[in-house]
């Protein structure tokens, strides 16, 4: 028989058992290698003012709810920088470059309000996990949310909510939010070199937790972990839970959770505008792709027309980007934030009636597009209001309410808004976004839920020459700062200039309900 | 001295120039065949084992490709000669079939493991590009399964007798 068999056999069965065992062997045999990551031990001068927790273990990450999966601090050498990532994956680069999340470290917004907060308090800089643990989680993790800076800074830090904080997510609790997400950024990053990779990119895939993550980085819950925030005793002077940022349970409670309308199909579809109307028109289909631009609400950081304010404002130009690339992606992502803020409102007139000289009329903020309240996320600083403005038939305005002075950047203090305050201990509102010394939050008026509507009526006494019909301008505005915070923390006179909703034109004709 | 009678058959000595354990060809087919085992070793280890340490998996990647390129150097040098003296003697036309069809398995195997490997060439050429995920899905799948097949082909292909020797049992050659 077969000498052929004979011979060969032992060689293809022996070798392939052999190579299997030697490998295991290696791996057994060889040195164990030292746990990822770095101890708290390692951090020199590492603070923990905030004590231990219920089961007496440390709290690094701790006012923030964020959490690695071994619980050690993260080598800043394992978390790559998106422009490293945007080697092979550029598309996906320059979709996140101009987004929010891209700079949600950097923004001159958000590091001016973290400083006046650290300034206020004792452990202030520590306290400030709180707030970097959503914003920055890479300066958390790897302990750079300290007093005393013992490690040193890296691009991937500075990026904010950067490439390997998101696809190295295992665990993500919308409930208790303030960035309760925990990220295997010490054992779920693969070391490979860039051309092993490309020899093998299903492993690469693999080794950031592919399955695992990718099925909890399509769902609303991974956003809830971060927008959802709550004050308590740990970063502010609350007492009890105090809710602050409640959009995904407003989207939980929402017509479109019930109908598997998730955060990721309106924010990451590829036109977001368009994806909204056509939710609107009843095509629930998902978009054909998740693109990384999360295009949200903040018109601000993509106005080109401030020219080099935006810039400031921005926190300069990520790495990776020239400036020119920088600009047009802004640009670009500017349109597509106006376009999906067109699609959020509407307006209608519910009702007109004049009685002993007086006009009153009601109209409608509906919210028809979004998936959440309108304003959403933390509403102190951003608001909305309407305008209302009623003239008579030879023109001549007898009414108006809500008028934003340009000059001043200051909105009517009688207009009707949809604002949460924050209060201090003695009651006292707090207009520069001081989280550790609120005690309190309330609404001046919650926002409009989802597919819902908020009826505002008005009232004003007719001059007496005043004739009919009476047309009203309603327009529906949002901005993203209080003029006052931007010149008590950003310390600078721009104006932040208001962006328009919604607007429409009624004929005020007396006990009809009409939509513009 | 040995005597005429004891000296093998013309056609037993036929039969062990050319499938004795001296024949030509033996060493490369015994080289490729340790060279298949290796390579299967690493590919079963970098599909099933390499998640535990993905850094570890990293030099089995690099065992593999480079072993990879040596079995592609190699077979596509001997498959040639192979061929050649080997279907005229195929005397079963499954065993032909079969024989082209491990053949094909092997070509793809090689095509595949090429075409893997192709993003990290141009890498290193200065270069960026890379197969879309679907097509590495594709290739993946190609390249894992058909190794098996092939592993399951090449050992049938041995052990199929695939001669029989025009001469007389008893005449058989005593060796």
């Amino acid at each position: 028989m077969k000498h052929q068999f004979k011979t060969h056999l032992p060689a293809v069965v022996l070798g392939t058992f052999l190579t299997v065992v030697f490998i295991i062997g290696a791996g057994i045999l060889a040195p164990g290698a030292p746990e990822p990551g770095v101890d708290l031990a390692d951090v020199p001068f590492y603070q923990l003012p905030f004590g231990l927790d219920a089961a007496g273990r440390e709290r690094p990450f701790w006012p923030s709810r964020l959490q690695t999966e071994n619980g050690r601090l993260a080598d800043p050498a394992s978390i790559q920088s998106a422009a490293k990532c945007a080697t092979c994956h550029r598309r996906e680069f320059e979709e996140w470059a101009p987004s929010l999340h891209a700079i949600a470290d950097r923004d001159m917004v958000y590091e001016r309000a973290v400083e006046a907060n650290e300034d206020l308090l004792r452990d202030g800089i520590e306290k400030a996990r709180f707030c970097e643990g959503c914003h920055a989680p890479g300066e958390v993790l790897t302990g750079r949310t300290n007093r005393f800076k013992s490690v040193m800074p890296s691009d991937a830090a500075t990026e904010g909510i950067t490439c390997v904080m998101c696809h190295t997510a295992t665990h993500a609790d919308p409930q208790e939010g303030n960035g309760a997400l925990t990220l295997a950024v010490n054992t779920g990053v693969d070391q490979l070199s860039d051309a092993m990779i490309l020899a093998a990119p299903r492993d690469h895939a693999r080794a950031f937790g592919a399955t695992k993550t990718n099925t909890l980085i399509a769902g609303s819950d991974f956003c809830g972990a971060c927008h959802t925030e709550t004050y308590d005793s740990s970063m502010s002077r609350a007492q009890n839970r105090q809710h602050v940022q409640t959009t995904f349970s407003e989207w939980r409670n929402s017509w479109y959770a019930r109908n598997d309308v998730n955060c990721q199909d309106c924010h990451m579809a590829p036109d977001p505008a368009a994806y909204v109307r056509q939710i609107r028109s009843g095509d629930l289909a998902k978009p054909e792709r998740y693109t990384h631009n999360f295009v949200g609400s903040n018109y601000l950081m993509f106005d080109t027309s401030l020219g080099s304010n935006l810039t400031f404002l921005r926190g300069g130009i990520l790495p990776g980007l020239t400036e020119a690339r920088n600009t047009e992606l802004v640009a670009r992502q500017g349109e597509a934030t106006r376009a999906l803020l067109r699609t959020a409102a509407g307006l209608a007139l519910r009702d007109a009636t004049v009685v002993d000289s007086k006009l009153r009329f009601a109209v409608a903020v509906q919210n028809l597009g979004a998936g959440h309240n309108l304003p959403t996320g933390v509403i102190d600083q951003k608001y909305m209001w309407l305008e209302v403005a009623v003239r008579d038939a030879s023109g001549r305005k007898i009414f108006h309410s809500g008028a934003f002075d340009a000059e001043r950047g200051e909105t009517d203090p009688n207009a009707v808004i949809w604002r949460e305050d924050f209060i201090d201990s003695d009651g006292k509102r707090i207009p520069d976004h001081l989280t550790f010394t609120t005690a309190a939050i309330t609404h001046v008026r919650p926002g409009v839920p989802p597919k819902g509507e908020d009826v505002v009526a008005y009232e004003t006494a007719l001059p007496p020459l005043a004739k009919g019909p009476f047309t009203l301008e309603a327009r529906l505005w949002y901005r993203v700062a209080t003029q006052q915070f931007v010149y008590n923390t950003l310390k600078t006179d721009l104006i932040i200039p208001p962006f328009e909703l919604a607007a429409g034109q009624f004929i005020l004709v007396a006990g009809k309900e009409t939509k513009p | 001295m040995k005597s005429l009678k004891t000296l093998p058959e013309p056609a037993c000595r036929r039969f062990v120039l050319e499938y004795g354990p001296k024949r030509p060809g033996i060493r490369g087919a015994l080289a490729l065949s340790l060279l298949f085992a290796v390579l299967l070793g690493t590919g079963l280890h970098l599909e099933f084992l390499a998640a535990r340490n993905w850094n570890a998996g990293e030099a089995v990647l690099l065992a593999h490709l480079l072993v990879g390129l040596i079995f592609t150097a190699l077979f596509l040098s001997w498959i040639g000669g192979h061929l050649v003296r080997g279907l005229p003697r195929s005397q079963r036309p499954v065993f032909t079939g079969l024989s082209w069809l491990l053949l094909a398995k092997f070509a793809l195997i090689v095509i595949t493991g090429l075409m893997m490997a192709l993003p990290t060439a141009v890498y290193l050429a200065g270069g960026i590009w890379f197969w879309s995920f679907e097509a590495t899905h594709v290739q993946t799948f190609l390249h894992l399964w058909t190794s098996l097949a092939a592993a399951a082909g090449l050992l049938a292909h041995l052990a199929m007798r695939h001669w029989q020797l025009k001469v007389d049992r008893p005449q058989r050659c005593a060796s």
